[in-house]
């Protein structure tokens, strides 16, 4: 007898839709199960034949074949435990036939029938979505991914549960199992609740850090903080998120359907709080960075698509590693071709960077910091320099003195800070409203002066700053990006001075160390 | 003449041989040619009996590859001058020292004998301020004729070096390497100009030779014995100046050094000297009242740029006129300073740059002294305002958002 279950599984991070056909037939009894299974779909069969056995149900003695189709593509993960035990049972006769039509099916099994939950199940119910399925059973913990990404789900708990609940008719079903239903009023109510987590406002004193941290987030700007250790860096760093807009429903899926796929979503959640923010350790292999694995799985980078990836120690990374980040940065994707596929991750991701100004990581305090500058040059060599070019923002963070600790001087709200990012925002949406470019950062060097145009007198203005702070050709695309960014933040429709000049500020200068009287 | 240099050059090279043998053999032999002599026929006072069998033979095996009059020549091709203690041209101020160098190799020329000499030291990693020191003092005393003798190091040396010659004065390197060998590679540019305007690159190790640990206490010997006067601009405690100054005092010359803040480790050094007497540089004209007292040629000092030199109008009388003279100089003196900047800096600015420091200061430091001098304002104000400064050069941006004074901000004349 032969029957087929629709069930999925993930290429990358999107969902493919999978048939799980299973046939039983004369011969010697056994389970045979085909179609490019990776390890742990081949351990399904005796997962499923225990389970069901627990359940009262026996395997009958026969030839049980299951196969996964389209049987060239490379299957994974545990979702099909579920489905393959639904098709035996309708090739066995203890289901309808059509009990499982339309119908997505998802779930590993324990060996006591119990479902549990698996990965990736709000990109797959989002692909099932497209091909016109309407109806999905997943396990209880999956099933509000399920239900955001548009799917009449049916969230079950055993083995047993979803053998009753398939032998209902169509529409007694919804009585005995309410669909799962996501509210998103509460989510955004949550969201509200969730947020007193780190404020800027906590941050005392690094009114420039602050401030840069401000443009960066306005225009989506890489930033790089240098300073001594205990300066507030990380602090900073962490609160960047906070003043990021909030994420808009269709940016969320888009990261929670990665992050479904990374099995992060936040427990009995299906969808993000906040925009992303990771901080991996200097240690990082170049792979978990990147992506990447026989079959690709998404990195660090892309887990950081739409938020903020904090590097901390800058220059410890393995230049390697760092410069992995090349093309990301770029072109805010990183592409990977393995044996298994090739995938295109998102990483439209805010790059943060924190860094010691030398070894010692005192340098502009000559009390302390004894770092020849032959030294200097050699750690901060450790970053090479096309990383450096698509950081558009440096800024340092001073030592904090006990005074201005005592004095506890609170700054600026996130939520005020927020309010000027959106405004900021707002200017770019409608500025660049008809193309691909979204923020001011994504400018590519053809259309700057299109956007950033400047007067006679800024003009002039900006030849003497070149002459007196030897500035490259490139550094002058990145002024005039910030800048741009910084008229944004206060309304301005034209680029002036004042805005060019702090844009200056920014600049990366130098950075390679000043040896004798070399350096300015 | 020209001969004994090439027997002076060869006896300088001698494997094993020191300054202190070369003394022995000369004053047996009576000169260097002799000592070569001494060697081909043996007249009953055969080099062995004076400096041992071994050393006899290893220098005859070295002498035999060393064609005395080629190798001279080879040296004086790359424009390399050697000066050996019997030579008329040796600076006089060298054959003073208890233990002259024998040989001394120069690229370009040796300072002038009677030219007063200032030595400016201190530290390889200086402070913006030690920076700004060193331009101010070897800038100034250049600017009136004084030769600025130092070791062309990083940091102190190098930059005092380079203000005396964008002053236009002349300066003499002495390096811890052979004078054909640029060390430190960072100087390269400095090396190149001294040589172009006149300057000199001094050494008493033979070219080709790399600089080593042990041989920079015999530079700053060297230093020490070439200048009338020593000026320390920035010194920690533990420092390599301390070998040039214990030299300089060694040798009976005057020490100068120039005062810091005491919360700064790179000024203890010129504190504790001052502590023990050295004398206190608050101006050039201070330095240069020294000279003219030492030299006892008041008329003279300076002439080559400057035929009435400030300097010495208050020189041998420099007590009583101390009042009078910082304020009709003005030099690097606390006094007039305070009234450039009043004079400088009228206008909008005036306010921000009161705030500005030669050390240099994070805008958010700079914001926090704004406020305290009650005028508040946004850092998006500060930062173009500060911009501004660095393009008219009254500040400078270092780092990425400190900022320090620059001289400009106070004219050195």
């Amino acid at each position: 007898m032969f029957s087929a279950v629709l069930s999925g599984t993930v290429c990358g991070i999107e969902g493919c839709l999978v048939q799980v056909e299973v046939d039983l037939s004369q011969g010697l009894p056994c389970f045979v199960m085909v179609g490019s299974l990776g390890g742990e779909v081949k351990e399904s069969g005796e997962r499923v034949r225990v389970a069901l056995k627990n359940m009262g149900i026996a395997l009958p003695p026969m030839h049980v074949s299951v196969n996964l189709s389209p049987a060239d593509l490379k299957k994974a993960g545990t979702g099909f435990d579920l489905p393959i035990a639904m098709g035996v049972l309708a090739a066995m006769e203890k289901l309808p036939q059509t009990a499982t039509e339309g119908m997505l099916v998802l779930g590993e099994l324990g060996l006591n029938g119990e479902i549990r939950p698996v990965k990736g199940v709000l990109p797959i119910a989002a692909g099932a979505l497209k091909a016109g399925i309407q109806r999905c059973i997943v396990p209880k913990e999956n099933a509000k991914e399920a239900a955001v990404a548009g799917l009449k789900t049916a969230g079950v708990m055993d083995l047993k549960q979803v053998i009753d609940y398939l032998r209902l008719l169509e529409k007694e079903r919804d009585a005995a199992l309410p669909p799962e239903k996501v509210d998103f009023s509460q989510y955004i109510e949550e969201r509200e609740r969730a947020r007193p987590g780190a404020d800027f406002s906590e941050i005392i004193g690094q009114e420039s850090v602050k401030r840069a941290a401000l443009i960066g987030a306005a225009g989506f700007h890489h930033l790089l903080i240098k300073g001594p250790p205990g300066g507030g860096k990380t602090m900073i760093a962490k609160r960047i998120p906070s003043i990021l807009p909030e994420l808009s429903l269709k940016e969320n899926l888009e990261v929670s359907s990665i992050y479904s796929v990374a099995g992060k979503l936040p427990k009995g959640s299906c969808l993000l709080k906040e925009r992303p923010f990771l901080s991996p350790h200097h240690t990082i292999s170049p792979q978990a960075l990147s992506g990447g694995g026989k079959i690709p799985r998404p990195g660090i980078i892309t887990l950081a698509h739409r938020g903020v990836l904090f590097l901390d120690e800058l220059p410890e990374f393995k230049r390697q590693t760092l410069d992995l980040l090349r093309q990301p940065l770029e072109e805010r994707t990183i592409q990977i071709d393995r044996s298994g596929g090739s995938f295109t991750f998102p990483a439209d991701l805010m790059l943060v960077g924190a860094m010691n100004p030398c070894p010692c990581g005192y340098y502009p305090d000559k009390n302390r910091c004894r770092c020849t500058p032959f030294e200097i040059h050699n750690y901060l060599s450790h970053i090479s320099g096309p990383i450096l070019d698509r950081i558009d923002i440096c800024v340092d963070a001073p030592q904090i003195g006990i005074g201005q600790l005592q004095a506890g001087q609170k700054g600026e709200s996130s939520e005020a800070m927020r309010k000027k990012v959106m405004t900021a925002r707002g200017l770019q949406e409608k500025r660049y409203q008809g193309t691909r470019i979204r923020f001011n950062s994504e400018l590519p060097a053809g259309e700057i002066e299109k956007y950033c145009g400047l007067g006679r007198k800024e003009n002039d203005m900006l030849k003497e700053l070149f002459t007196a702070f030897h500035f490259s050709a490139r550094a002058y695309h990145k002024l005039l990006k910030v800048a741009r960014t910084i008229a944004d933040l206060e309304e301005s429709d034209l680029v002036l001075r004042k805005h060019l000049q702090e844009a200056a500020c920014y600049q990366i200068k130098d950075l390679t160390g000043r040896c004798g009287d070399g350096g300015r | 003449m020209e001969e004994d240099k090439a027997y002076g050059y060869w006896m300088h090279n001698l494997p094993g041989i020191g300054d202190r043998t070369i003394e022995k053999l000369l004053k047996i032999y009576g000169s260097a040619r002799e000592v070569y002599a001494a060697w081909e026929n043996d007249k009953g006072n055969s080099p062995e009996k004076v400096l041992g069998k071994d050393k006899a033979e290893k220098i005859k095996e070295f002498s035999k590859n060393w064609d005395v009059e080629k190798k001279y020549e080879q040296l004086t091709k790359t424009g390399i001058a050697f000066y050996s203690l019997e030579d008329k041209a040796y600076p006089k101020k060298l054959r003073e020292l208890t233990h002259p160098p024998y040989g001394l190799y120069c690229m370009g020329n040796l300072p002038g004998e009677g030219v007063p000499a200032a030595a400016v030291i201190g530290a390889r990693e200086c402070s913006e301020y030690g920076r700004y020191m060193a331009k101010a003092f070897a800038g100034k005393l250049a600017g009136a004729g004084v030769s600025i003798v130092s070791g062309m190091a990083r940091g102190i040396d190098g930059i005092g070096q380079k203000a005396a010659l964008e002053s236009g004065g002349k300066t003499y390197a002495v390096l811890g390497s052979g004078v054909d060998v640029i060390y430190p590679l960072c100087n390269q540019k400095l090396y190149h100009e001294i040589l172009e305007k006149g300057g000199g690159i001094l050494s008493v190790f033979p070219p080709g030779t790399k600089p080593a640990k042990n041989y920079f206490p015999e530079r700053n010997r060297i230093v020490a014995g070439l200048c009338d006067v020593l000026l320390v601009v920035e010194a920690r405690i533990k420092s390599g100046t301390w070998i040039t100054v214990d030299m300089a005092l060694e040798q009976g010359k005057n020490v100068y050094a120039v005062p810091g803040r005491l919360t700064d480790r790179l000024s203890d050094g010129c504190n504790l000297l001052i502590r023990q007497g050295a004398g206190i540089a608050l101006s050039p004209s201070d330095i240069m009242a020294e000279l003219a007292v030492l030299l006892g040629r008041k008329g003279e000092m300076g002439q080559e740029k400057n035929p009435k030199p400030s300097y010495y109008k208050g020189a041998g009388k420099k007590r009583r006129n101390f009042r009078s003279d910082v304020s009709a100089d003005d030099g690097a003196g606390g006094e007039k300073m305070a009234g450039e900047d009043r004079k400088e800096t009228e206008g909008a600015d005036a306010a921000l740059l009161s705030c500005l420091d030669y050390y240099p200061a994070s805008a958010d430091e700079i914001l926090e002294r704004m406020r305290k001098n009650g005028k508040q304002m946004e850092m998006a104000v500060l930062l173009p305002r500060l911009m501004e400064l660095c393009m008219e050069g009254k500040a400078k941006q270092t780092g990425s958002t400190y900022f320090a004074k620059t001289q400009q901000a106070v004219p050195v004349n």
